[in-house]
């Protein structure tokens, strides 16, 4: 992924290498061995099981469990070996056990620091201690995490803190984290939510407050954070998770292509201006005018969109929580998005979420991509964009009525209630979401392309970063700091969100909706159709929910 | 048809008719249509995230390693270790579980055994989704969350009915003859179990196993949803690549490849087991 | 019927004092032999059934918990009456297990036919014909859905634009379902060919010596001696495979996530989306015991044709 990160790779791959070669060598010549004595036995040979015996002794050294599963299947072996027919077969799973622990022993061999952590700025805290275990949504930015934390940068700090990491693609983490919160199972000490759970879940007592710690602490620096940032994780004045990283939304373009058709992209387009330029730079084999994200999902398809009904001058609820999608502004924003895809997007973009629109980009497909600020970070890296980086612009999201969809997203570290280490959660979490941590990724990777940004004020301070993003800084801290997801939309709404509605509904309800709108952009259903299923779909959730009278 | 015969077919049985080289190149043509898909994925794993994207799909390139680099540096040996014991004890566990159930079925019945047996595999018809809260309020009070047990326990009961069903059909096989013969010496169920049966139907036996490892390796609703935190298996491995923010098809390949390969590297040379043992039941 | 049968099984002759003793010993063999097999089963799946059960009557919503309350048949009304996914994703279930149940047989049918001659590199034929059946579902449907699916980088549509003038469709979009059957039918056609294949290999070559002294083209020996022979084995096959495609979601879930709309919404798909997706337990359960119910209808209309066979023994 990062030219960088591989280089470190090889270092350290190369010195596992070293210490697997023995064990590797005798998994490899015991395999040999079973192989032999397969080849035997298929042809009826006499000392098959025998000669299998010979690693089953070896056994001993590895990790009992396995081991005692062999000693079951050799004594399968035995009770069966007046049986020509199967006996590869039984031969075969024996080897497997066999051979097997002893690639167990790779990983149990020395592990193998990566020289480069940054040293700790602090003395090692040895005060605290626990396990904790913490669940992050699988993005660039926690796996760098993740690495960091496996090469024992946080152990340098808190050496008796145990931090167990799972980390899932957002689909399934969001799933476990959820099942673990709502049912109160306790699993999780620290786990990474958006702004969209925050408030519901502080409600609830599920989290616990840690704004008050992260004041304290003089070295977090939490004046430091975004206040729009925090003002999404507040509840009733307290403050119950930390950002680790944070995004509005922008319009990502391809200078040489505007260049080439005599177009002009202003600084802060309108989405009429949007689809001119769309129609304008189309060519269905080559190009596509515009990539925008169709994928069925309330954080993916709806984001965008509900920034674009926002814009529009739309809502989905009014004041009495009476659904407003089939509405004139509504409505107009909705057939606008569907369309532009449907005419000027590439083919199927009712599959395309984040990454396809990603990837299609980096092939240089798209003309133009509204999406969230945090891919300026990846399309203007060069191992990760190289053909295309040279000819990337850069504009604000796009304005209707309102002069911004009022996008903002974070990532953020929260803990749960009943986490059983509280102190060590909290350690970690201010370590994760820290200046400090930004530093020491930055000097991991070598580069800023996994560095959490859009949290702190500071980060945009940082000459280093200035001179790597100085095309897209300016434009993703304005971003940032004029979305207003408070008040997200022209008419006034019951609830807050700006790419979405901060009701716990909203997950299904955002589901089903985005389906309706992603089988009219693919033509299975027209959109006055999908429109008022829509509408349908959202009054019902508002009337089983209880919040329509 | 009779036993004797049944013991002799095997998958050279046709050795008389050696089909026509058009027959050969179209079934070449058939296998590697179907294989291909399986193929790509092998050789994406080798390529570079752009070349995985590029079109025409790339047969020969420059092969790197750099995504098994990478893939490895999340460390995939626990993974595989939870699957290894998951399947392997699960796999166990049916099978003691399902020997004597199927024996009784087969050669001991009762009146309701056609019951029993449609009540075992409806058991299989539980959507996972359905159950998987209750299954979670019931594994959080019994402290089985994030374990290896938690799993050992569903894969098994997941297992179970096919068990039942492919054994009770090699069971079946055994010549009533013998069976009856060692019955009149007085053989008792155990010993009857143990000397005739199992040696009588060790490709079924190997079959059953092999079909149940198979599916327990492959699991993933129950695994993501109950022991992803603490014992994740091989699929949760894979699936670390599907990420939402990133583009790794390469990467994904590669996983994807590590954990496929050990199930298809024992499917392969078990294939003629599970040709002889899925069907046992409909020979006669 | 899950629930009845343990009555008439496991509970029925309890009586008292030193019941156990007794009735241990009135017990046929082969009704204490399925005794543990049976126990494990009743205590795993269906404990968590009667939950689901009861979980069914409740509205539960996990990120509402201050409104979780008794509701009745307040999630089946609802279901039934008031969501169109419900109906449909009848429909789909229906649509999407048949197809691939008999699309799987007639491939499997073919698979098998194919390797059942001799000719140079049959066991690698024959090798590679099964291996789709050993890749595991979450990397076979992503494989498919990123590399040969895709409508811009995709194999199959590359494929397609050699030949002159031919569409590249938008293959998840435009004929969801076809494709996810086409991804189920990958899968299990060399299931059905590991039966098949043994049933073929179970017709004596004296049997088929007969006809062709006859005369009898290969076809016609394919059809008079072989299809014939084979009818039980597709019974088994169909059964197996029945029992396994409909809870089969995993490329649902990876390839279309049931969509777009409900156009690939199964049954047990739907479950997912109300249980996890939605968080919604009760709805979640009240889908999954109809889901259950349903199957249960069907396997038993498709068990009656098996118990033909099972008469026979």
């Amino acid at each position: 992924m990062n030219e960088r990160t591989g280089k470190r790779n090889r270092v350290r791959s190369v010195a596992l290498g070293t210490f697997s070669l023995n064990r590797g060598a005798s998994a490899l010549s015991s395999g040999w061995a079973c192989a032999k004595v397969m080849a035997r036995s298929e042809k009826g040979g006499k000392n098959g099981p025998e000669a299998v015996v010979r690693p089953e002794r070896r056994g001993h050294q590895f990790d009992n469990t396995v081991s005692n599963t062999g000693s079951v299947l050799v004594v399968a072996i035995y009770s069966t070996r007046r049986v020509p027919m199967s006996r590869s077969s039984v031969a075969l799973i024996a080897c497997l056990v066999m051979v097997v622990p002893m690639l167990f022993g790779i990983a149990a061999g020395p592990r193998v620091h990566a020289q480069d952590a940054t040293p700790a700025a602090m003395a090692p805290n040895t005060d605290i201690s626990g396990t904790i275990d913490v669940g992050m949504v699988a993005n660039p930015q926690m796996v760098a995490l993740q690495e960091l934390v496996n090469a024992g940068a946080f152990n340098e700090l808190y050496p008796n803190i145990t931090v167990n990491l799972t980390v899932l693609p957002e689909n399934e983490i969001r799933q476990t984290i959820t099942q673990d919160v709502t049912t109160q199972s306790g699993q999780f000490d620290v786990f990474t939510i958006g702004p969209f759970e925050v408030p519901l879940w502080a409600e609830q007592d599920w989290l616990a407050e840690v704004g008050a710690d992260a004041a304290a602490d003089p070295n977090y620096a939490l004046d430091d954070v975004f206040e729009s940032m925090t003002a999404g994780l507040t509840y009733d004045d307290g403050l119950y998770a930390l950002p680790f990283y944070g995004e509005s939304a922008m319009l990502f373009y391809r200078t040489d292509l505007f260049a080439d058709a005599g177009l002009e992209m202003p600084e802060r387009p309108t989405w009429d201006q949007v689809a001119e330029f769309a129609a304008a730079l189309h060519s269905p084999d080559d190009v596509y005018g515009m990539c925008l994200r169709g994928l069925p999902g309330w954080g993916e398809q709806l984001a965008p969109l509900t920034t674009v009904i926002n814009a529009f001058g739309g809502r989905w609820f009014d004041e009495n929580w009476v659904a407003q999608l089939d509405s004139e502004e509504s409505a107009a924003a909705i057939r606008f998005y569907i369309e532009l895809l449907q005419n000027y997007g590439p083919p199927g973009s009712d599959q395309n979420g984040f990454t396809e629109n990603q990837t299609l980009f980096v092939q240089g497909r798209c003309a133009m991509w509204y999406d969230a600020t945090s891919a300026a970070e990846l399309l203007s890296d060069p191992a990760l964009n190289p053909d295309f980086n040279e000819q990337l612009g850069y504009a604000y999201g796009p304005s209707a009525e309102l002069p911004t969809g009022n996008w903002l997203w974070s990532w953020n570290f929260a803990m749960a209630a009943n986490s059983d280490a509280p102190d060590a959660a909290l350690a970690f979490m201010l370590w994760a979401t820290s200046r400090d941590y930004v530093d020491q990724i930055v000097a991991f990777d070598d580069g800023w392309g996994r560095a959490p940004t859009g949290a702190r004020a500071s980060v945009y301070d940082d000459p280093a970063y200035q001179e790597r993003a100085s095309d897209f800084a300016t434009i993703v801290l304005n971003s940032i700091n004029e979305a207003n997801p408070n008040q997200p939309t022209v008419d006034p709404v019951p609830y807050t969100g700006g790419q979405f509605v901060r009701i716990p509904e909203f997950q299904q309800l955002g589901d089903d909706v985005s389906r309706e709108f992603a089988a009219a952009i693919v033509g299975q259903t027209s959109v006055d159709d999908a429109i008022a299923s829509a509408n349908d779909l959202a009054n019902q959730t508002a009337i089983e929910g209880l919040y329509q009278e | 048809m009779a036993t004797s015969s049944r013991r002799r077919t095997r998958l050279t049985s046709r050795t008389k008719d050696r089909a026509s080289p058009a027959w050969a190149v179209m079934a070449w043509a058939v296998a590697l249509i179907a294989f291909f898909p399986v193929l790509n994925m092998v050789l994406t794993g080798f390529k570079t995230e752009v070349t995985a994207v590029s079109l025409p799909p790339q047969l020969i390139f420059w092969p790197t390693l750099e995504n098994y680099r990478e893939v490895l540096n999340i460390n995939f040996l626990p993974f595989f270790r939870n699957s290894l014991i998951a399947a392997l004890t699960s796999t166990a566990l049916v099978m003691v579980l399902a020997i004597p159930a199927a024996y009784g079925i087969a050669l001991r019945p009762t009146k309701q055994w056609k019951d029993v047996l449609f009540f075992f595999i409806s058991t299989r018809f539980l959507p996972p989704a359905g159950v998987i809260v209750p299954l979670f309020i019931i594994y959080r009070e019994a402290q089985l969350l994030g374990t290896i047990h938690g799993l050992i326990i569903l894969y098994t009961a997941m297992n179970l009915p096919i068990a039942i069903w492919m054994l009770r059909s090699f069971f079946e096989e055994v010549p009533r003859e013998i069976i009856d013969a060692a019955r009149v010496d007085g053989t008792g169920p155990w010993r009857e179990i143990t000397q005739i049966l199992l040696p009588m139907a060790v490709p079924g036996l190997v079959a059953t196993a092999f079909i149940s490892i198979i599916f327990a390796w492959n699991e993933f609703f129950f695994a993501v949803s109950l022991a992803a935190i603490g014992t994740a298996t091989v699929p949760i491995f894979l699936v670390r690549f599907v990420t939402s923010e990133g583009f790794f098809w390469a990467k994904l390949a590669a996983s994807s490849t590590m954990a496929v390969l050990p199930i298809v590297i024992v499917g392969w040379i078990a294939q003629r087991q599970l040709v002889r043992g899925l069907s046992m039941g409909a020979i006669k | 019927m899950a629930i009845a049968d343990l009555g008439t099984t496991a509970g029925a002759k309890t009586g008292r004092g030193g019941w156990l003793r007794q009735t241990v010993a009135n017990q046929p063999i082969g009704r204490l032999l399925l005794l543990p097999a049976l126990a494990y089963a009743i205590l795993v799946t269906q404990a968590p059934f009667l939950y689901t059960l009861w979980l069914s009557f409740e509205r539960w919503n996990l990120n509402r918990p201050n409104l979780r309350g008794f509701t009745g048949l307040g999630n089946y009304e609802l279901l039934l009456f008031r969501d169109p996914a419900f109906w449909q994703s009848i429909l789909n279930t229906f649509i999407i297990v048949v197809a691939a149940v008999v699309l799987s047989m007639a491939l499997g049918l073919f698979y098998a036919e194919l390797v059942n001659h001799k000719f140079l590199g049959r066991g690698v034929v024959r090798t590679m014909l099964i291996t789709p059946f050993l890749i595991m579902p979450v990397a076979a449907a992503l494989h498919w859905k990123n590399q040969m699916l895709n409508p811009i980088y995709g194999v199959v549509n590359w494929v397609l634009s050699i030949v002159p003038g031919s569409l590249s469709p938008n293959w998840l979009g435009t004929f969801p379902e076809q494709s996810i059957i086409v991804v189920l039918v990958w899968r299990w056609a060399p299931f059905m060919m590991l039966i098949l294949l043994a049933g073929m290999q179970s017709i004596s070559e004296e049997t088929r010596e007969a006809v062709r002294v006859d005369g009898a083209t290969a076809w016609r020996e394919f059809r008079d001696i072989t299809l014939p022979h084979l009818y039980r084995f597709f019974q088994l096959g169909g059964l197996l495979a029945t029992v396994f495609i409909v809870q089969e979601i995993d490329p649902i879930y990876m390839m279309t996530k049931g969509g777009p709309g409900n156009a690939t919404t199964t049954l047990p798909y739907l479950v997912y989306r109300k249980a996890i997706e939605g968080s919604n337990v009760g709805l979640g359960a009240a889908t999954g015991v109809i889901t259950v119910l349903l199957s249960i209808v069907a396997i038993t209309l498709l068990l009656r044709a098996l118990d033909r066979m099972l008469r026979e023994d």
